[in-house]
């Protein structure tokens, strides 16, 4: 009985260890042809590893393309987008979970229903809405379309019904109006919930690809999605090299942050699962 | 406590809407007018230069005949279908297994579970362009690889017959950590108590897994399930990425038809029909799998 244990055991081991491999080698080759020297490429019998360490392709990569301008952009909207989510969905959470008023299902499941409308639908009256507002290349298109979110009303509703009345009841006692226990009460005892909502608005945010290539053009105002394809526009199959730089640069702050609240994502994104 | 209450409703409903406003308004204008707006713009044609004129059913007409008679919609719609039909069943598959094996819960899992995330957290643009590089015929790693055993494998891609499966292999890999990190909380949702029952009853591990595991987790496989389906249907990144639908036709997916009739071709109302077809198809695609599943889907006593 021990023995197959062991055995379960190591094949799971083997297993597990088989497809990390499978997970880890598309991030290792992005970071070893980013090292190479660009003619290494099409030569069929070369090494796995590089000739020797081209750390000047990372600063072609920055030069052809304007990657602190990228990468200002993405901090800029994505922190907007994902405080904007937050305040916006926790203050309508917090009616639908806590106050009276006549129609509030009703107004509840008209929230809900728009989560269901799929983004290319709304994508072409929002970019002539874009181009009316003369809001086009601008922080403006890139973030107050998306201070608002359903799901995040929908998560954040959730949490908060599962708080005891007993804690607000008790605040309301001791004086305290709506906005005093949605501020004191409410917000402080939802963290986890709002951390987790944070992580996912915050991710979906960063990695919006299709939104950003409609209202974007001039490169100065790119994220960091839509300034990578720019760079893979600009070298196509020319310099592998230059290109690998570029996704190396552009992947290692989402990945940097990973590594430092892995449990904040692991968590937030298996609570709340990911919006795609 | 309802009628006690009576005289508060009224001042609750001024503090509500308060509250409300904020999502209100930004849900109103930019969710609910620009669906409106996809439908009002899809009676035009429309290429935002010049003034739109109204076609009524126009649109929508064209998009039947082109589904009717096999034109590039068709092809279009076909290849929606083939990249979800092959990426879904595989990924759940995979990653059922995987958060299987997470769950024994041996030492040094949790680093198991960092590792198949990082996909999940990386943009699809920069996976995008290290697979394309991978996929290369003649010097990407995998056929590097594969040269070891055959001498002359697929041209990815490149090759009509394999561009296609290309995308789903590394839709599969891209999805692979979050479908399991899913399943495994899934997994780890069901009592204990359930498995001792069984094994007493002398359950080997194909029966536990048969009549425990699989029944109880089904609200997981449901909810992954319909989210990739949905998720299918939408595939852009990849594909404008990698492949910018080439081998035309092969590659090209909905969204991308959508993309391109929309901001290359300039045609907004042809393109607004489409999307609203795409919404009701996946609409009448969640509904059927919804009423489908609901039957072996098992919620808990």
């Amino acid at each position: 009985m021990k023995r197959r244990r062991i055995i379960g055991d190591i094949a799971t081991y083997a297993v597990l260890s088989a497809v990390g491999i499978s997970m880890l080698v598309p991030f290792g080759w992005m970071i070893v042809a980013s090292l190479r020297d660009k003619s290494e490429f099409f030569t069929q019998a070369r090494s796995l590893f590089p000739s020797g360490i081209h750390w000047d392709n990372y600063v072609q990569a920055w030069t052809t393309v304007p990657f602190g301008a990228f990468f200002k952009n993405s901090v800029i909207v994505a922190v907007c987008v994902t405080l904007g989510q937050l305040l916006t969905s926790s203050l309508a959470a917090y009616a639908f979970a806590r106050m009276r008023f006549r129609g509030r299902e009703a107004l509840f499941i008209a929230y809900l229903s728009t989560m269901m409308v799929p983004t290319q639908v709304t994508m072409i009256p929002l970019f002539i809405m874009m181009v009316k507002l003369r809001w086009v290349d601008s922080y403006y298109a890139l973030i107050v379309p998306f201070l608002a979110s359903a799901y995040g009303c929908f998560l954040l509703r959730q949490f908060f019904l599962t708080i005891p009345q007993e804690l607000e009841d008790a605040a309301r006692i001791d004086g305290c109006g709506h906005w005093s226990t949605y501020w004191r009460i409410i917000l402080p005892l939802s963290k986890p919930a709002l951390s987790a909502f944070g992580v996912i608005a915050f991710l979906g945010s960063w990695n919006s690809f299709i939104w950003p290539l409609i209202v974007i053009n001039r490169p100065t105002m790119k994220t960091i999605p839509i300034g990578l394809q720019s760079l893979q526009g600009f070298y196509g199959d020319a310099n592998w090299a230059v290109l690998m730089a570029g996704a190396v640069i552009a992947a290692l702050p989402m990945l940097v942050l990973f590594f430092l609240a892995q449990k904040q994502f692991i968590e937030g994104i298996t609570l709340t699962g990911l919006k795609a | 406590m309802t009628s006690r209450r009576k005289p508060l409703v009224r001042g609750e409903s001024l503090a509500a809407a308060g509250f409300l406003a904020p999502s209100f308004v930004g849900l109103l204008v930019f969710a609910i007018v620009p669906i409106i707006g996809a439908f009002v713009v899809s009676l035009l044609d429309w290429d935002i230069l010049t003034p739109p004129r109204y076609v009524g059913l126009a649109n929508y007409a064209e998009i039947w005949r082109e589904l009717t008679h096999g034109e590039t919609l068709r092809t279009v719609l076909l290849n929606t279908i083939y990249f979800t039909a092959g990426t879904v069943p595989l990924a759940m598959a995979i990653s059922l297994a995987i958060a299987l094996l997470l769950n024994r819960r041996l030492w040094g899992v949790g680093a198991f579970r960092v590792i198949y995330f990082l996909p999940t957290v990386t943009s699809i643009v920069a996976l995008s362009i290290v697979w394309r590089l991978m996929y290369n015929p003649d010097y990407g790693i995998i056929n590097r690889f594969l040269r070891l055993f055959i001498s002359h494998p697929p041209g990815w891609l490149a090759d009509p017959n394999w561009a296609m499966p290309a995308i789903i292999i590394m839709s599969v890999w891209t999805g692979l950590g979050y479908n399991a990190i899913l399943y495994l909380a899934g997994l780890q949702g069901i009592s204990s108590t359930y498995y001792e029952a069984a094994k007493i009853d002398g359950a080997n591990a194909w029966q536990l897994f048969r009549h425990v595991t699989w029944p109880l987790l089904s609200p997981t496989t449901l909810f992954i399930f319909t989210m990739s389906v949905i998720s299918g249907f939408q595939v852009f990144t990849q594909i404008y990425m990698m492949t910018a639908g080439k081998p035309t036709p092969q590659t090209m997916v909905y969204v991308y038809h959508v993309y391109s009739e929309a901001f290359t071709s300039f045609r907004m109302g042809y393109a607004s029909a489409l999307a609203f077809v795409l919404f009701l198809l996946i609409l009448v695609v969640t509904l059927g799998q919804l009423s489908i599943t609901k039957r072996w889907v098992y919620y808990g006593g």
